[in-house]
């Protein structure tokens, strides 16, 4: 015979019927003789029904049938926008965290936070680039090159100085970088610019911007440079690209036999030259809107 | 008149391409699956997505049912875990959605108002003190109690044993009579009832 508190116990599997057939014997057994324990029966009963009519559930549709039958036999309707909302939660911050670095990377690269020494040395550097230019096209003087040679000094240099040459030292400062500006004024000179410059132009061109893009700072990597060039009267146009082989830019082994074969009558010329200075490999890379003959005059005019 | 064929006898005819047999089981059951689905999330709509998710997740996986085994524990199991994980995930980012849909469809099925508003609260009270529970909790008592399913069949759909679903339950239980009487709804509570009115005696 079961004793209350054992009774009790097995009063809800009694009402979920999963009471072996021995012990489901004993329960009414002892239900039968208890009282008490048969009214405690009786109000799991009510709780019993309490709960299951407490929580009623609208009812569907007919057509929602049809609605799972079309998502199965069209499956392009089965794909809705995600729902889950942890990709949501993390995208926002990343997105954040990435415009962030693109800023910082941004504001860095274009020497907005140069320090006030760099910013004094711009327009110093500003006007002996002009002089180097000048140089270029063809007007060169002795005197700039003293002035050259002083703001190397002073400026921050990207290279080792030995790796320039003494008439082709320029402004080596990171500030004076990607300052395109019109033709016919000249952008501070970029370290790869320094190195190469061109003693010969096609007749009537002025170069009109140098830009330069890579770390330069110790450790890093030499930039990547490019030069441009205008001929204001016609609107034909330069470009000559100055690129550091340990850079691992790879260029397209399509380019040089093209270039070779290209005659004058092409819109665009290409000219790819593979060269050497001061122990540093460079690809040097032309192209523009003038004949072969004179893009391979500009790329043998480097020093 | 035509002879109602049987769950497997529709799942085999759909495994041969019989798609109008699977809508059969589809109109079989989807109030079913929705019953269980609903009383977890407690939202219309997101206990209708799960549906339509379920259903098509039952019959892409078709060939792996074993129909040497009743198919709705089979399919209660693809729903349950499928409602499960929502309402984690919404738990998670305290999304849950609490619906009021039970209380309105007693609203509008009322005929005395005054009876109806103290249905309406019962059935608020029921609802809300299961909510309370952990959400495995609350589904053995779903399945237990509004889908009278034996101890055996929620067992594997909840895919453990049936001493584990034994004690999960009687847990379940206890802490809801727990809640029923902190609460302090005793006129909705059996259970307190009688310890009053033995007082009273």
């Amino acid at each position: 015979m079961l004793t209350c508190s054992e009774a009790e116990k097995l009063l809800d599997l009694y009402l979920d019927q999963e009471l072996d057939p021995p012990t489901k014997e004993k329960c009414e057994q002892h239900l039968r003789h208890c009282s008490r324990c048969s009214e405690l029966l009786k109000l799991r009963e009510q709780e019993r029904e309490t709960i299951i009519n407490g929580f009623p559930v609208p009812e569907l549709t007919p057509a929602f049938s049809k609605q799972i039958m079309e998502k199965i036999t069209n499956p392009a309707l089965n794909r809705t926008p995600s729902k889950s909302p942890w990709r949501k939660n993390w995208m926002l911050p990343l997105t954040a965290a990435c415009l962030l670095v693109l800023v910082i990377y941004g504001a860095f690269s274009q020497g907005i936070f140069s320090s006030p020494q760099d910013a004094m040395l711009t327009d110093q550097n500003l006007e002996q680039s002009r002089e180097i230019a000048n140089v270029t096209e063809g007007n060169s003087s002795a005197s700039p090159q003293k002035d050259v040679k002083e703001g190397t000094v002073t400026a921050e240099p990207a290279l080792p100085p030995d790796a320039i040459a003494p008439d082709e030292r320029a402004v080596n400062n990171r500030s004076d970088l990607d300052t395109g500006v019109s033709s016919g004024q000249i952008t501070p000179i970029t370290p790869a610019t320094a190195v190469f410059t061109p003693q010969y132009l096609p007749p009537g061109f002025v170069m009109c911007s140098a830009s330069s893009s890579g770390y330069e700072g110790k450790g890093g990597s030499p930039a990547i440079s490019i030069l441009s060039f205008e001929n204001p009267q016609t609107g034909g146009r330069l470009c000559l690209e100055i690129i550091p082989d340990n850079t691992g830019a790879e260029m397209n082994a399509q380019d040089t036999p093209a270039a070779a074969g290209s005659q004058d009558i092409m819109l665009y010329q290409l000219a790819t030259r593979y060269v050497e200075k001061n122990g540093q490999h460079y690809w040097v890379r032309i192209c523009g809107d003038v004949p072969q003959t004179e893009l391979n005059k500009v790329l043998d005019s480097l020093k | 008149m035509q002879k109602n064929l049987t769950d497997q006898e529709l799942v085999q005819r759909t495994l041969t391409g019989e798609l109008s047999a699977f809508e059969k089981l589809v109109r079989r059951y989807q109030q079913a699956v929705f019953n269980i689905v609903f009383r977890i999330l407690r939202n219309k709509e997101e206990a209708e997505d799960i549906v339509q998710e379920s259903f098509i997740k039952c019959y892409q996986n078709l060939d792996k049912y074993d129909q040497g085994r009743p198919f709705t524990p089979w399919l209660y199991r693809i729903a349950s875990n499928l409602a499960l994980t929502r309402v984690r995930q919404l738990k998670r980012h305290r999304l849950i959605p609490w619906d009021t849909a039970s209380s309105q469809l007693a609203d509008r099925n009322a005929v005395n108002p005054a009876a109806s508003l103290e249905a309406v609260e019962i059935k608020q009270e029921v609802s809300s003190y299961l909510a309370k529970l952990k959400p495995l909790d609350q589904l053995v008592i779903i399945l237990r109690y509004y889908q009278d399913l034996n101890y055996d069949e929620i067992a594997y759909i909840l895919d453990t044993t049936h001493n584990n679903v034994e004690v999960r339950l009687c847990r379940a239980r206890q802490r809801l009579r727990q809640i029923w009487e902190n609460q302090e709804v005793k006129k909705c509570s059996p259970a307190v009832k009688q310890k009053n009115s033995s007082i009273s005696i």
